[in-house]
């Protein structure tokens, strides 16, 4: 998926700079167009699945998000419904069931200092992050994330993430990327850490 | 040289930068007698009671002699070191008299506005320039513009270097205050003196473009009788500036607080045309704070409230390993609830308490289902031993590390009941290396004199909360990063927490 004119690169084009980070990535297939929506429900591995739209903010509020679609019928007829609303690009993802939701961001400020978000994420994220200054020390990190995670094996899958996030952003190839969200972020069942949404800006 | 020159001069020598504290003289240029911030900087200068050691240039070319008083035409008419100087001009006059300086000089204050403030920071930057590279071969700091000079009060050293407050009640102390608005130097001066907390030495950094809020920091820090530094800004521009703050006080064992001014839109507004200071988001500065250790609060008040509460609390803030929860015990029921409602609102919360602390507290009070807080009231009212021994079951339970009580039943002077029963908590603290603190549910029941040793005094709920909050704040940085050493305080005889951020 191209960079947009506002500089936002979302999905798997967003995912592919993002993969060395430590977290899952749920099965994804972005729709350009109508002519991809039959191969794309063929491609579902497993239901249940969500449709989004992609390219627009607050996608939660927007209606933008449909869930709990469990057959390639429902999908498909969510597919045309959303295509003829909102227009391409859509996409279709794994649903993860899953506990809390959390947000985790990067930001270059215009001062060229680097901050990290972290705090409870999801649709009424801003109410509840904290901000920190890059570069955050294990300690830093760990203080962060204590203040929303308190079981051990969570707390340490996003100490990681934390680090490897900003150790990332000082790599060459993240020239020209002002902000990172990774907004939400969740654990599954099983107790892995799982990004569910992400978007990239970049100057 | 007299000993007390002697002391100037080796302060200077150990504190490189930091030296204009201990200028060997003071220059003010724009002096004019019967205009406001000249006298009163010369009254403040020359008093007996604080009284700035070397001697006072002033410079006016458009003044002669005035009885006993002697203007110098110019800087240069000076006979050995500027020191200190302090420019009594405003925008490009200002500019233009800095601009000639030269020779021995410890820094320079600009008073007057017409800079950043008035949309001229081409001027603002000029003057940053000369402070970087000047005639007299090295950096010069330039506090200022709209500065109000700088204060110092410690054994080797005085002098009100300020505009404003009237040093007769002047104090050293432990306290550093530092603040972009040279007004609320003087009054942050006066209310420490009149409640007894010496401060040992204030700047006015205004425009702080030269001379920032870090610098001053670093100056107040590398001070070995200053063990809190207390910081008014009205935005930080750089985090990095805060962060580097926090970590100097950390490796130093002293503590920052931190109000920042301009959080409503209206302030915000204020701020950027009083001091031309774009203000970064307020929950950014917030959260760096936290993590470098700063303890932030809301306004000056509740600076000068953590810093004396501190320095009641002494040594105890610092001993009794990794508890940083709270108690509290009331003698008035509606004292106590408020009190507990004040604690809440500003995020201090009343953990029950240990299994052991709560078989110790139920013997004395029965089987309830909630025991932090708790109203002694009634048992004080009859019994003064079991009063007693709460209080100490309480200090002796390992999750508290704070233990507060509200006495509203009027002091001074209390009765000889009442005197028992602040003895008592003064007791259990003694024993147990806690932190007593006795809160008044009105400031007026105090009447200000009153004070026990060992005990943080809080006139007041909101002051109890705010005292309680930064106490805690301290207690809890400790306890997460591993106590060091306590740093003594030349003037107070005491010493305070070493500030441990979230970790470096």
């Amino acid at each position: 998926m191209p960079l947009r004119r506002d500089g936002t690169l979302t999905g798997a084009a967003a995912r592919e700079l993002l993969r060395e980070l430590p977290i899952c990535w749920p099965w994804l297939r972005e729709v350009a167009d109508q002519a991809e929506l039959r191969a794309a429900v063929s491609a579902i591995p497993a239901f249940p699945v969500v449709v989004k739209v992609e390219g627009i903010a607050h996608r939660q509020q927007a209606a933008g998000i449909w869930r709990d679609i469990g057959d390639e019928t429902t999908a498909l007829s969510v597919l045309e419904l959303f295509g003829r609303s909102y227009g391409y690009p859509l996409s279709l993802a794994e649903q993860i069931p899953h506990g809390p939701e959390f947000a985790l961001g990067w930001q270059r400020r215009q001062a060229g200092e680097d901050v990290l978000m972290f705090g409870y994420g999801g649709s009424d994220v801003g109410t509840q992050v904290q901000f920190r200054l890059v570069p955050l020390t294990r300690r830093h990190a760990s203080a962060l994330i204590d203040e929303c995670v308190q079981q051990r094996s969570a707390q340490n899958q996003l100490i990681s993430l934390v680090l490897a996030l900003q150790e990332r952003m000082h790599l060459p190839s993240s020239g020209g990327t002002c902000e990172i969200d990774l907004n939400p972020i969740t654990f599954s069942e099983a107790g892995q850490l799982v990004a569910l949404d992400w978007k990239i800006f970049r100057r | 040289m007299t000993a007390q020159a002697s002391a100037a001069a080796a302060a200077r020598a150990r504190n490189g930068r930091a030296g204009f504290l201990s200028p060997p003289a003071e220059t003010i240029i724009g002096f004019s007698e019967d205009s406001g911030p000249g006298a009163s900087l010369l009254r403040n200068l020359t008093r007996d009671d604080c009284r700035f050691p070397g001697p006072v240039h002033l410079v006016n070319p458009r003044r002669a002699a005035s009885g006993d008083t002697r203007f110098l035409r110019s800087a240069a008419e000076v006979a050995g070191p500027l020191g200190f100087v302090h420019v009594l001009l405003a925008g490009e006059a200002a500019l233009q008299t800095v601009r000639q300086l030269t020779g021995d000089i410890s820094a320079v204050a600009v008073y007057g506005g017409g800079f950043g403030d008035a949309g001229r920071d081409d001027l603002e930057q000029e003057l940053a320039n000369w402070s970087a590279h000047n005639a007299t071969g090295r950096p010069v700091p330039v506090l200022g513009p709209q500065s109000m000079g700088v204060y110092r009060n410690t054994a080797g050293m005085q002098f009100c270097g300020i505009t404003g407050p009237s040093p007769e009640r002047a104090k050293p102390g432990p306290v550093a205050f530092i603040s972009q608005s040279g007004a609320l130097v003087g009054a942050f001066l006066r209310a420490a003196w009149s409640r007894g907390v010496g401060v040992g030495c204030a700047f006015s950094i205004g425009n702080a473009r030269c001379f920032s809020f870090a610098d001053a920091a670093a100056a107040a820090l590398a001070e070995d009788d200053i063990s809190v530094v207390c910081m008014y800004l009205e935005g930080v521009s750089r985090l990095a500036d805060l962060a580097t703050v926090g970590k100097v006080a950390a490796r130093r064992g002293k503590v920052v607080l931190l109000a920042v001014g301009g959080e409503s839109a209206g302030g915000r507004s204020l701020a950027q045309s009083h001091t031309g200071t774009l203000a970064t988001e307020s929950r950014l500065v917030s959260g760096v704070a936290r993590q470098y250790g700063i303890i932030q609060v809301a306004n000056v008040e509740e600076l000068l409230w953590g810093a004396e509460g501190i320095g009641q609390a002494g040594q105890a803030i610092l001993a009794g390993g990794k508890a940083f929860g709270v108690a509290l015990i009331g003698l008035t029921g509606g004292g106590v609830i408020l009190a507990a409602d004040s604690l809440e609102r500003n995020g201090v919360s009343l953990p029950q308490p240990t299994a052991r602390g709560m078989r110790a507290i139920s013997a004395v009070v029965g089987n309830r289902p909630v025991l932090n807080p708790v109203d002694g009231g009634a048992l004080a009212l009859g019994l003064a031993d079991s009063h007693t021994a709460l209080t100490r079951a309480y200090a002796e339970d390992p999750r508290y590390k704070i233990v507060a009580c509200v006495a509203g039943m009027g002091l001074p002077p209390p009765t000889p009941n009442h005197v028992h029963l602040y003895d008592a908590l003064a007791d259990a603290i003694a024993r147990t290396g806690k932190v007593g603190v006795l809160v008044s549910p009105l400031p007026d029941l105090t009447n200000g004199a009153w004070g026990m040793d060992g005990l943080v005094i809080a006139r007041g709920l909101q002051e109890g909360a705010i005292k309680i909050r930064v106490l805690q704040d301290v207690a809890r940085l400790g306890a997460l990063a591993g106590r060091a050493a306590p740093r003594q305080s030349a003037d107070a005889g005491r010493s305070v927490a070493s500030p441990a951020s979230e970790g470096h």
